[in-house]
């Protein structure tokens, strides 16, 4: 058996806080790495321990991005400190998000 | 960010300047002292995103000057409850009365919404230069309350509260001393005319109002190249102007720099760059503001108001008062450079009135006949006032003189020597039979005025001998004079020479012809010959020639044909406004119906 990557799949993973400083350069930089084969994103926020209005923005317009295309987003490992923003927001019933 | 500052009870106070950057660092300084303030972890979390989602809200809002003021937070923690206050100088915004869930699908506005959920209450105090927005959260109650947290507790918000009065106290005073400004001001205005003693009166009374050591005026120059110094607390000889418009960075000013950038240049003497700012002559120590004072989006000056010293800044109050002040004075000067610009052109335009009243004085009230011999003329001026000149004298019971000059240039010179030329021409009627000598006479008379102006004036004389039925022509630098019969096509009359006042000593030549029966004569200025078509080309002669011919042909008056060749001119051009101004003489032999009744007795 072999294994082979799945070119409509495309994950990444955050190296750090998603807030006001850096959304927008994230946002773009994720969309660059988007490409006509990608149906489904898949955020890895683990190293992510702050998420502010503006970081859910990207997530949101990310999701946005995705759908338009005919594709999803899902969020992995949300950690429980983002907890506060999601669901004041109700992220959740807009992005989905896999629990750890 | 500034140190923070921790009270000896519950409470911290950061300040940091107004960058989304600068919040996130204080955010999570507010999250570890809640941390040791025993707020339970997920309250950690709400109190960091709350404390980010208000801080980014007021550097959002921040604008120009504006970003320059730093963002005060102030937290605090009594039994009750957890209250963070976060105090901003920026416009501010609507508060609604309700925060509704935003949009699902939009990318922003979410943070007011944040805060309202993860808090109790939200409050936002709008003032004038700064606003407060105090958010705070309760606390679940406490089966048993520990007495000690509680004394120290009180003992901060007492504090706090003493803190809070005292800043409403000094913007109350600084509002009040801002409005008593602006009535005495006003008051001023009423009695005294703007002027520069106004100005130097109410800007001695921003420096003593505002505690200020110095300030220095700068006006924008007549011309819109220069800042030069108008006002100053001190001698300022060595303050040079500075250049307009200064996007040079390599010489530092902070007076170019609010004046280019328009927007308030906050400065104090430890700022890199101020020793080699112009305005280090004043001292060595400087500190303060240049406020640029914008009317309108016109940029009319630069106040510039300082201390000296470190340490030593205004206070809001008083930046306030300064703000207030500068604009006033701003809108006034404005407006008395505006009246003087007003009056200034009220003046000029007399002038040319009555330039263009002498002008139109200069022309002849009627044109005279001789026997069948009548005469038809005009002048259009393209400006109020305008060069050209035309004159017909009648001279003895048989002689015609016709005059057409164009000096050099429009406008109010011009109109002079248009009168001179008048004067002259009717001082020696008696060289009217030869108008090449008297070309020569006025060449004499005018050439030492002219010259000295660097001007001169193209003329044609003509001289109509009606008994001996012959035209004499001299001209000095101008179109040919035209001359129709009706045995032959229109012909040009040359009349070679140069304009007057030019060379000295000079004899005019003169052309004599036979006048043919029914005969047309037509002089014109070249504002006429040289009239430009839409596509930029002149008219030239061949069309007035034409004209003649068929005027001739069709035995036309000389109103039809002046008509007909205004008419032409209108459709040549397009009707389009006159470069130069136009003058045309036209003579026809034409028999009139009551020849007695047509004709003007000659002058003697």
């Amino acid at each position: 058996m072999s294994l082979l990557p799945i070119p409509a799949v495309l994950r990444l993973a955050s190296t750090g806080d998603l807030d006001a400083t850096n959304s927008i350069a994230f946002r773009e930089f994720v969309r660059a790495q988007l490409t006509p084969e990608t149906a489904h994103l898949e955020l890895d926020l683990a190293a992510t321990r702050f998420l502010d209005s503006s970081g859910l923005g990207a997530l949101l317009a990310l999701g946005k991005c995705m759908r338009l295309r005919g594709g999803t987003l899902r969020v992995f490992n949300a950690q429980p400190r983002l907890g506060p923003a999601i669901s004041a927001l109700r992220v959740d019933q807009l992005i989905e998000i896999v629990q750890p | 960010m500034s140190q923070p500052i921790i009270h000896p009870g519950n409470s911290l106070c950061l300040t940091c300047p107004c960058d989304v950057r600068s919040i996130r660092g204080i955010a999570k300084s507010i999250r570890e002292f809640l941390q040791t303030e025993g707020t339970p972890a997920d309250q950690l979390d709400a109190w960091e995103l709350i404390t980010a989602e208000a801080g980014n809200n007021a550097v959002f809002y921040a604008r120009d000057e504006r970003c320059q003021l730093p963002i005060e937070f102030a937290v605090e923690v009594t039994t009750h409850h957890t209250e963070l206050r976060i105090t901003d100088h920026t416009p501010g915004f609507e508060m609604p009365e309700r925060i509704e869930a935003p949009d699902p699908l939009a990318e922003g506005g979410r943070g007011l919404f944040l805060m309202a959920s993860l808090s109790d209450s939200i409050d936002y105090r709008r003032g004038r230069h700064a606003n407060c927005m105090v958010i705070r959260k309760n606390h679940a109650p406490v089966a048993a309350p520990s007495a000690t947290p509680r004394i120290r507790t009180a003992s901060a918000a007492d504090e706090s509260l003493e803190e809070t009065l005292q800043t409403m106290t000094e913007e109350l005073a600084a509002s009040y001393e801002s409005l008593s400004v602006i009535f005495r001001f006003t008051e001023d205005l009423n009695r005294s005319e703007v002027n520069d003693s106004f100005i130097a009166r109410w800007l001695a009374e921003l420096k003593a109002i505002t505690l200020a050591d110095w300030f220095v005026l700068r006006l924008v120059d007549s011309e819109q190249r220069q800042l030069v110094v108008a006002h100053a607390s001190a001698t300022t000889a060595e303050l040079t102007p500075l250049p307009l418009p200064s996007a040079d960075t390599s010489a530092f000013s902070v007076e170019a720099t609010a004046a280019h950038e328009r927007r308030d240049v906050w400065f104090e003497p430890s700022q890199p760059g101020l020793a080699a700012d112009p305005l280090r002559i004043l001292g060595t120590s400087l500190g303060g503001l240049a406020h640029p004072l914008d009317v309108g989006g016109d940029l009319i000056g630069v106040l510039t108001i300082g201390r000296f010293g470190a340490d030593n800044p205004f206070s809001a109050g008083q930046v306030n008062i300064i703000h207030t002040v500068a604009d006033f004075l701003a809108l006034q000067i404005r407006n008395a450079q505006f009246q003087k610009a007003r009056v200034r052109a009220q003046l000029i335009d007399r002038e040319y009135e009555v330039a263009s009243q002498i002008q139109r004085g200069l022309l002849p009230k009627s044109h005279p006949s001789i026997g069948a011999w009548r005469t038809e003329a005009y002048c259009q001026s393209a400006q109020r006032v305008g060069g050209d000149f035309y004159d017909v004298i009648p001279v003895g019971p048989s002689g015609l003189l016709l005059a057409v000059a164009d000096v050099m240039g429009k406008g109010l010179p011009a109109a002079l020597f248009a009168a001179v030329f008048r004067s002259l021409l009717h001082a020696r009627l008696d060289l009217a039979p030869t108008p090449g000598r008297f070309l020569d006479w006025l060449n004499a008379n005018l050439l030492r005025d002219l010259s000295e102006l660097d001007m001169f004036i193209t003329a044609q004389l003509a001289y109509i001998d009606t008994a001996a039925r012959e035209v004499r022509v001299a001209g000095a630098g101008h179109p040919p004079l035209l001359l129709a019969g009706a045995e032959s096509p229109t012909q040009e009359v040359p009349s070679e020479g140069p304009p007057l006042g030019i060379i000295e000593g000079l004899e005019f030549e003169e052309g004599r012809l036979p006048l043919p029966a029914g005969a047309r004569l037509l002089m014109y200025t070249d504002g006429v010959s040289e009239a430009s078509g839409t596509a930029g080309e002149q008219a030239g002669v061949q069309p007035l020639k034409e004209l003649l011919d068929h005027a001739v042909l069709q035995g036309e008056t000389g109103v039809q044909t002046i008509e007909h060749l205004n008419t032409w001119l209108k459709a040549f051009t397009n009707d389009l406004p006159a470069h130069d101004d136009r003058t045309v003489i036209l003579v026809a032999e034409q028999p009139a119906p009551n020849a007695a009744a047509a004709a003007v007795p000659p002058t003697p």
